[in-house]
């Protein structure tokens, strides 16, 4: 963690690639649960509710006024208060969800491409990577997401766009039988997981001249990601139809199977797993980096890199804890959502509250 | 087995990072790195020892669910 400094376009990569994360592979059936054949629209709606969101994250950018997020905290909150909320934020938001996404790392490879290896091994080896590249900093994090941003996008169109071959538009229709309430509902969803996240960006925020630049860039990632999502639900369900992808774990991962032009281009999946095994590894880095960074100024430490092997080793043995089987997954996914809204909308308009109260009397506020 | 040879490996390069924090004097960094060391190793053991751990999701489920039960209700 030497160099902190990332471009703006590597910053959007970066996002991209963790918003479409975790959401690339189970995002298809949660929606489609909900929204059945209305699942694709859900998405351009989510888009929408977010840019009003990030209005409440660019208020906040802006009470930052060019200091950390870390050390806002102590701002408005006090020295010891401030600590003891970013403490609780940090641990059971962007620390929680690494290990929520370093389980859901153990639990795809192991039941869909690698199953005899254990699970330990699978989570020692990405935080591996992991630490080595959050140990190096954000700039070398950002130059990583500039150079596989396009091979995952190239990789990802290539394999989503030959699936029109198999393309069925009538498993579209009808469109809105149940009326506008499951689409809204679904989209309340894809809204929380993963576009609440996007208040762990405010950690970036110092990198950037001024914060309306900062909300560019996380405008600009959640179109992208969106687009990205948006290509992944419509061709699910035009390949596979919603009374399947329902029912599937990891219906993209599934549909791409389907893939047979020629005799030739076919058994696709592998390069799925690839492509979800890269944006794991940014979310899991961009998740560990916040959390060390979260916790380092909660202790007041010089050195952040201090914290990333306990943190990683924790992780380890919490990510065989969270989940004890699939149907208390299931139930999670239900209610994850809401707990994102606590942290991801409820949280923040508290904060910028408490800011505007606090910082009134102040010119920056 | 795995799991020992996981926390052999943390401890060893945890080590590496405190003789060159130790260097500069950064005794507080140590104390609080080595304190959470400390309970991943616990943790480690824990697991080793076929005890079990509190699941903090259960906490988040039981918490939600109403609320996301109302709100299916409310969409559906």
């Amino acid at each position: 963690m030497i160099n902190q400094t990332i471009t703006p376009r590597q910053a959007v990569m970066w996002f991209c690639l963790y918003q479409t994360g975790s959401a690339m592979l189970i995002l298809p059936s949660s929606l489609a649960t909900i929204a059945k054949q209305d699942a694709w629209m859900c998405i351009p709606l989510a888009i929408v509710m977010f840019l009003g969101v990030s209005t409440f994250y660019l208020a906040i950018a802006k009470q930052m006024n060019g200091a950390s997020f870390e050390d806002y905290f102590q701002r408005i909150l006090g020295s010891l208060l401030g600590k003891i909320v970013l403490f609780l934020f940090v641990l059971l938001f962007p620390y929680l969800i690494f290990i929520l996404v370093l389980r859901d790392l153990g639990d795809y490879l192991t039941t869909s491409v690698i199953p005899e290896t254990p699970q330990a091994a699978i989570y020692a080896l990405m935080l591996a990577a992991v630490y080595y590249v959050v140990r190096l900093g954000a700039t070398v994090i950002g130059r990583i997401a500039e150079i596989l941003f396009f091979v995952v996008m190239t990789l990802f169109l290539v394999g989503f766009l030959s699936l029109f071959v198999n393309a069925d538009w009538r498993n579209l229709l009808p469109m809105l039988e149940d009326g506008p309430k499951p689409v809204f509902h679904a989209s309340i969803h894809l809204l929380a997981f993963p576009y609440l996240e996007s208040v762990l960006f405010l950690f970036f925020v110092n990198q950037f001249d001024h914060a309306k630049k900062w909300r560019r860039i996380i405008v600009r990632s959640a179109i992208l990601s969106g687009f990205a999502c948006f290509i992944v639900t419509m061709m699910s369900l035009l390949a596979l139809s919603a009374g399947v992808i329902s029912n599937l774990t990891y219906p993209s991962y599934f549909v791409v199977r389907t893939i047979s032009i020629g005799d030739i281009f076919e058994r696709f999946e592998v390069v799925i797993s690839i492509i979800w095994y890269i944006s794991i590894f940014f979310r899991l880095a961009l998740l560990l980096y916040v959390s060390v960074q979260g916790f380092a100024g909660v202790f007041r430490l010089k050195y952040p890199r201090a914290l990333l092997i306990p943190l990683s080793l924790i992780a380890i043995m919490m990510a065989k804890v969270v989940w004890p089987n699939m149907a208390f997954l299931i139930t999670l996914l239900q209610v994850w959502p809401y707990y994102c809204i606590i942290f991801g909308l409820l949280f923040p308009i508290a904060l910028w509250l408490v800011g505007k109260v606090r910082l009134s009397g102040s010119s920056d506020a | 087995m795995l799991l020992l040879v996981i926390m052999a490996i943390a401890i060893g390069f945890s080590f590496m990072e405190y003789r060159s924090l130790k260097e500069q004097g950064d005794y507080r960094d140590i104390t609080i790195a080595a304190s959470l060391l400390g309970i991943g190793i616990l943790m480690g053991c824990l697991q080793l020892f076929n005890v079990g751990m509190p699941n903090p999701m259960s906490l988040v489920i039981k918490l939600l669910q109403p609320t996301s039960q109302l709100v299916s209700k409310w969409l559906s």
